[in-house]
């Protein structure tokens, strides 16, 4: 597996914009032969976040705009999210309420988007700086080889 | 997504391929809700060409559980991957849902 570094920025406008970032994992996974259970993982962790932040982050009538990076260098990926919305830490979001059975939950599925992105990555870092929300995630693209 | 609806004398298998996500995520929840609506009350997804779901697909899956559950029905997955099975797991849905790994066993046991 070459080491060397790759990287795809995308600008996404749009929740449908979701699939140009798609076939730039493909795109990687390809070039460095990465595992379909990890190409999910990404793929997953990405869409979570992506997906709240199109939700959340941009009241009606704001123009939304999420920057995305991805990069496989030296094993690892990892993915910074930028977008111009309001302030909006996802990581703060409340974790679901697993401890309990489904019918005794406030929020039966609330949180789980979330929840799988941490459980999934082995990093997940949300900071806001000159008035964007950052989020950083990351993990082993070859877990088996570590 | 393509999605085939199979009706079997004790359960009716919705068998679904390539990706769960964005539309198709309605998709399914319409044809899940007609299903409720119609009377079907025994939901086998057999997710053995499914190579993607997210967090809204599995919702699907919790919201005809939630509808169904409490009135005698069942829900069950059969077939999933390896890594869509741990999100099961990771999620816990995997103890409201039976999970197979093969839709024989999931049919024999509705």
């Amino acid at each position: 597996m070459s080491s060397g570094r790759l990287c795809y920025r995308l600008i996404l406008r749009s929740r449908d914009d979701f699939v140009k970032l798609v076939s730039a994992i493909d795109d990687i996974a390809g070039q460095r032969s990465i595992a379909p259970s990890v190409v999910f993982k990404i793929t997953l962790a990405l869409d979570e976040l992506i997906g709240n932040i199109f939700d959340y982050a941009f009241p009606d009538g704001q123009k939304s705009q999420v920057d995305v990076v991805v990069c496989v260098s030296r094993g690892i990926f990892f993915a910074k999210i930028i977008d111009n919305g309001m302030p909006f830490d996802i990581s703060k979001i409340q974790e679901p309420e697993l401890d309990k059975p489904l019918e005794e939950r406030e929020r039966p599925v609330g949180g789980m988007g979330v929840f799988l992105v941490r459980k999934l990555m082995d990093s997940f870092t949300y900071y806001r700086h000159a008035g964007k929300n950052h989020v950083i995630i990351c993990t082993k693209v070859n877990p088996d080889n570590q | 997504m393509a999605m085939k609806t199979i009706e079997l004398p004790n359960c009716t298998v919705l068998a679904m391929s390539h990706r769960l996500d964005g539309s198709h995520t309605k998709e399914l929840e319409t044809k899940v809700e007609e299903l409720i609506g119609g009377g079907y009350s025994r939901l086998l997804f057999d997710f053995e060409e499914l190579d993607y779901i997210n967090s809204a697909g599995l919702r699907i899956l919790v919201m005809a559980y939630q509808q169904l559950q409490p009135n005698g029905g069942k829900v069950a997955v059969c077939c999933a991957r390896d890594y869509i099975q741990e999100v099961f797991e990771i999620s816990g849905y995997d103890q409201l849902f039976g999970m197979y790994s093969n839709r024989d066993d999931a049919v024999s046991d509705f």
